[in-house]
């Protein structure tokens, strides 16, 4: 897929695990593993929000696109 | 009552249909068995003293005809045994729809798959049945025959079970667009 996430990169700078930033953005914890190992077909926006507050980042620096 | 769920109407029906399986499986397994028997022993007497058949609508008892009972013919025999078979592997793929929905697996991808496999084979059953009716017709001409009355034998195909093949084909295929879009809604995250 051309859209891939580096959530992973955002998470270890914030030195934040999958549990916390689940419960902090308010999903679960198996929804945020599915963006975070790329397998999501789409996210909203308010997830999105979430995220980058959360992480105190942009879109950008969590979701990336390389064409195939 | 709800339809789907644990305690639902869709888990109850999974369990009537898996004893149902299992009584056509015992009766299929019987014929078959006592059908080696008979050409293992040589036994060619028919099951049943009395017989009857519908043909256009009507239904004919044969009762002590001047040959005997009426010989039930192998191709009758074998129309019949695939019949059930179908019978048997409609209601397989059945019963596993409801035990889908009895786990709340509504729009679900194997959801599609057996409701088109039912489709095909409710459109195979139809072709079967108006041969198993050509068939049991063919045996009572015969009867009929040496009673010295003339009947014509004619195939007739069953148009409207190949009609509900065609619309549950045609269900399979929303169902299965219905299990993409799900799909795609359980991977928004």
């Amino acid at each position: 897929m051309p859209i891939i996430t580096t959530l992973d990169v955002e998470m270890a700078k914030n030195k934040i695990s999958l549990t916390d930033l689940a419960e902090e953005v308010g999903i679960t914890q198996a929804n945020l593993s599915i963006l975070k190992t790329g397998k999501a077909k789409a996210i909203r926006f308010t997830t999105l929000e979430a995220i980058c507050e959360a992480l105190d980042c942009q879109p950008g620096d969590i979701l990336k696109y390389e064409p195939e | 009552m709800e339809l789907t769920g644990k305690t639902s109407a869709a888990g109850y029906l999974s369990k009537i249909l898996t004893i149902v399986i299992a009584l056509m499986v015992i009766f299929l397994l019987a014929g078959i068995g006592l059908e080696i028997y008979s050409i293992i022993t040589g036994d060619t007497a028919t099951l049943f003293e009395r017989v009857s058949f519908n043909f256009n609508g009507l239904r004919f008892n044969v009762l002590n005809s001047p040959e005997g009972n009426v010989n039930i013919s192998a191709q009758f025999k074998i129309l019949a045994a695939s019949y059930l078979l179908l019978i048997i592997y409609l209601t397989a793929n059945l019963r596993q729809i409801f035990r889908n929905l009895r786990e709340g697996m509504l729009f679900y991808h194997p959801n599609a798959g057996h409701m088109r496999r039912i489709g095909v084979t409710v459109i195979i059953i139809g072709v079967v049945s108006s041969l198993l009716e050509m068939s049991s017709a063919w045996m009572l001409y015969d009867y009929l025959l040496a009673q010295g009355v003339d009947v014509d034998v004619m195939f007739e195909l069953d148009v409207v079970t190949l009609f509900i093949g065609v619309v549950i084909l045609l269900f399979a295929s929303i169902f299965q667009k219905a299990a993409d879009i799900a799909e795609e809604q359980n991977l928004t995250i």
